[in-house]
């Protein structure tokens, strides 16, 4: 256990190292959320309803948004590719912790940074907008939505180590990220808006990916909008996803590793 | 015609100094100290047309930074410099079509592509025609023996080659001036009297005025008949490389081939012994005593073999250098 | 005398034209032999494209009206968006490859070149593959605009002059980057908050409040580079904003010639 705290205040103590990284990282998830909130408000103009969501609720599923992206998406294992390619991993691969313990401390670090900030920056917004915000109604749904959390956190952290693990056999450690972890996660996530208000040949598509359950299905949980047994659906795909982006991520993990020695670093 | 001129050259730089550490990091947020560096302390010399000329120095010494100063890459703190009658770090483009650097560690090769790549790219960059770019480039290639490798990727190739295709891009525009900034570092000595030959070569039928800097001795003594020695920023030694020994070395060797063994309190009372592994032994001798000393050689020890030398040009650098002279 | 001035000049611009074609395809060659990275770039690129406009037009097709705006006048920020953001990126890409070059100093090498100083710095490294997405991105926004009767010609050429406006803006800001990069090598950050603020021209700026406008217009100047040529081609810009673009444009090319002057006098190599 006393490794992990010692794990934990080290990567805190990069962050104050790197602080102008941490404070303009802040900076742009403030200005992307500024950018939605003000687009939603426009759209909705005087209207309080609008394909299939109340005014609230689409400015609570922004606001769900910026959270859920702390929670769920932060995390400083994206380094984990760019410790392959330079030779650094054999450094850690010799310690004793696990590789997913070692990882997930180091997010957990991440998020929990990332979610204090962005409550401070909401608390802000709020403050000056004071506009309208939903909040469940029934004590069941905050507890299925936090289970629910914390499926999706699980499911990114694999997802996320799968692609870091490519690293292990191609060079193209940026591209493939940004391709697979930016764009499409954020679009078929519901990071950027909810993935419903697309056209449903699209929406088809897009729940057949393992996305919308980062981020789109636990909104739709906190806002009600999904009926017990559709929720209880999700919660158990997400789960499904899981077990395989675990199975996939110890697999590969255990394959590069493997070979990886053989390089010289 | 003095193609380069330089008087009372400065070159300060200010530096921070940082103190290791978070603590340090924070202080150097609020206060920062700095220390000034004088690279290039005071120096003047010209050179005239032609020339091949040797900066040599210890590490540090600023025969770089006085290099990059006469290229236009810095601006002097002080003093004058004129290179083929314009001010360096002006910078106009007609005096950067008649001058060249090559730095040892850097490259302006593209590195995925075959050398030919950028030979063509800058052919358009000095706006160098044709006929003239086919007959330099072949004069080059040949003169370098790289016919083979001109469509090979540069990463591809070996350190040597890489060179010889740098040099060759260097000089596409025949240029009136060439700097070259430790031409030989790093290369295997094949490659190293390959790199001379070629400068000499180079310098005799083009008439191109060469300055180098290194701080191998090996291309001081092949290349240069005029030597600048710069320590400290400051000009040591300005003229023929033979008048070093004898402005500097106010010693002489003798060495000495022994016939047979000889205990070593009789050697040792002779004089000072520079070196001794049987059966050479080499003594270090006051120029004014040289034939005394050797007479009493002569006479005392079973000499089969004994020769008068100056003293290696590196040794007479290296002490002049740590400042240290045998006296 | 003034003739011979002139022939110079267009020599001068034609050189450097061609010089540029001809790194550029260097450029070209050197992705394609080292990765797919390109490819993959391309590819989200052109899907972030898509996604975003077939979410523009769900919500469109039911809100009918964004802060005053209808919905092909909507698209069309989003176009002129596209069109400004990617020719931007298009011609100055070349500051994401500039900090290795000054850090391991073989920038050295190219300030001796009879080129401008910035040459290499700022087109050293356009990406044909950007080339081949504003093709059809043209092509469409010309189609859009007449098919749909938006543009008037004056209205047409108006945007022209303020699109040239905006890429001038635009290598005034990667100018300025450079500059900095030449003083401190930290970048990154810069370059992230710009393409974070221009994201915000996606939409209509004046769906956002006032005190964020005004920082869009004075400090990086999204409100110039994307909402004016946008609204220039409707017809609804007064002719105090074309005339205070166009000036702000000069200015800030100005400044950022005056700073990369200064940047490069303060410049002293990474020596050994």
């Amino acid at each position: 256990m006393l490794k992990y705290l010692t794990l934990a205040k080290i990567t805190f103590e990069e962050y104050l190292v790197y602080r102008l990284n941490f404070v303009l990282w802040r900076f742009r998830s403030f200005v992307s959320f500024l950018t939605l909130f003000f687009f939603w408000l426009a759209i909705y103009g005087g209207r309080s309803e609008f394909l299939g969501y109340q005014k609230s609720q689409m400015l609570a599923y922004i606001v769900g948004i910026a959270v859920l992206r702390s929670i769920v998406l932060g995390s400083r294992s994206v380094d984990l590719g760019g410790q392959i390619r330079s030779g650094e991993l054999t450094k850690i691969v010799l310690r004793p912790l696990g590789i997913f313990s070692f990882w997930f401390s180091r997010d957990l670090v991440d998020k929990l940074l990332n979610i204090f900030f962005t409550f401070l920056e909401l608390a802000i917004v709020l403050a000056i907008f004071k506009f309208p915000f939903w909040f469940p109604t029934r004590l069941e749904t905050y507890i299925v939505f936090a289970f629910m959390v914390i499926l999706a956190t699980f499911l990114y952290f694999f997802l996320s180590f799968v692609i870091s693990v490519l690293a292990f056999w191609t060079e193209e450690i940026w591209a493939t990220r940004w391709l697979f972890g930016v764009i499409f996660l954020e679009f078929f996530a519901g990071a950027f808006f909810p993935v419903d208000v697309l056209p449903s040949w699209l929406q088809k598509i897009i729940y057949l990916t393992p996305f919308p359950y980062l981020v789109f299905y636990p909104l739709k949980i906190w806002l009600e909008q999904i009926s017990g047994v559709e929720a209880l659906k999700a919660i158990l795909i997400c789960f499904g996803w899981l077990l395989l982006f675990w199975w996939l991520a110890k697999n590969l993990w255990q394959k590069g590793a493997k070979n990886y020695g053989a390089y010289g670093g | 015609m003095n193609v380069v001129e330089v008087k009372n050259l400065k070159k300060y730089f200010r530096v921070h100094k940082k103190e290791p550490g978070l603590m340090g990091a924070v202080k150097s947020l609020v206060s920062r100290r700095y220390e000034e560096v004088k690279a290039v302390d005071d120096i003047s010399f010209s050179i005239e047309e032609g020339e091949l000329v040797g900066f040599i120095g210890p590490n540090g010494a600023g025969k770089t930074t006085t290099l990059k100063c006469l290229s236009g890459l810095l601006y002097p703190t002080a003093g004058f410099i004129s290179v083929l009658g314009f001010l360096p770090h002006q910078r106009k483009p007609e005096f950067l079509r008649q001058i060249s650097l090559v730095m040892g560690q850097k490259n302006q090769l593209w590195w995925d592509l075959p050398p030919l790549e950028t030979f063509q790219l800058n052919k358009e960059i000095y706006e160098i025609p044709e006929e003239k770019y086919k007959e330099t480039l072949n004069e080059l290639v040949a003169l370098l023996e790289v016919e083979d490798i001109l469509k090979v990727q540069v990463r591809k190739l070996s350190l040597g080659q890489r060179m010889k295709c740098e040099l060759i891009a260097a000089l596409l525009h025949s240029p009136k001036v060439l700097f070259l900034d430790e031409p030989t570092i790093g290369l295997d000595v094949v490659m190293q009297k390959k790199m001379r030959d070629f400068i000499k070569e180079y310098n005799r039928r083009y008439k191109a005025t060469i300055l180098l800097t290194s701080h191998y001795m090996g291309d001081v003594k092949e290349l240069c008949r005029r030597v600048l020695i710069i320590d400290k920023g400051k000009l040591v030694f300005d003229g023929p490389l033979s008048q070093i020994t004898q402005k500097y070395a106010d010693y002489k060797l003798i060495s000495i081939i022994l016939a047979q063994e000889v205990e070593e309190k009789v050697i040792k009372s002779l004089g000072e012994i520079k070196e001794f592994s049987f059966p050479k032994l080499v003594y270090f001798v006051k120029r004014e005593e040289v034939s005394k000393i050797a007479a009493k050689v002569l006479e005392n020890l079973p000499v089969a073999d004994l020769n008068i030398e100056e003293p290696p040009i590196e040794d007479i650098i290296r002490e002049l250098f740590t400042g240290k002279n045998y006296a | 005398m003034k003739i011979k001035n002139l022939k110079l000049k267009i020599g001068q611009i034609s050189k450097l034209t061609r010089v540029w074609v001809m790194v550029s395809l260097r450029a070209a060659q050197s992705q394609l032999l080292t990765s797919w990275a390109g490819i993959l770039f391309l590819i989200g690129k052109i899907v972030r494209f898509l996604l975003f406009f077939v979410f523009l037009f769900a919500v469109l097709g039911s809100a009918k009206n964004l802060a005053g705006y209808n919905p092909q006048q909507v698209i069309l920020f989003f176009l002129v968006f596209n069109l400004v953001d990617i020719s931007i990126q298009f011609l100055f890409r070349g500051v994401y490859q500039f900090r290795p070059l000054v850090v391991s100093g073989n920038y050295d090498l190219d300030l001796l070149k009879p080129l401008p100083s910035f040459f290499r710095p700022i087109f050293g490294w356009t990406d044909i593959l950007d080339f081949f997405t504003l093709i059809p991105l043209w092509i469409y926004f010309l189609w859009f605009g007449f098919s749909q009767g938006i543009f008037k010609l004056g209205n047409f050429f108006l945007f022209l002059a303020l699109f040239a406006s905006s890429l001038v803006l635009g290598f005034a800001f990667h100018l300025f980057v450079c500059a900095v990069c030449v003083l401190t090598t930290e970048i990154d950050h810069l370059v992230w908050v710009y393409r974070d603020l221009t994201n915000m021209a996606r939409f209509p700026t004046d769906i956002y409040q006032r005190g964020i406008r005004l920082i869009l217009t004075f400090t990086i100047p999204v409100v110039i580079l994307i909402t004016v040529p946008a609204k220039a081609l409707m017809g609804i810009l007064s002719w105090q904003w074309v005339l205070g673009s166009f000036f702000i444009s000069g200015l800030f090319l100005w400044f950022s010639l005056k700073f990369w002057r200064y940047a490069l006098s303060q410049y002293s190599s990474a020596s050994s």
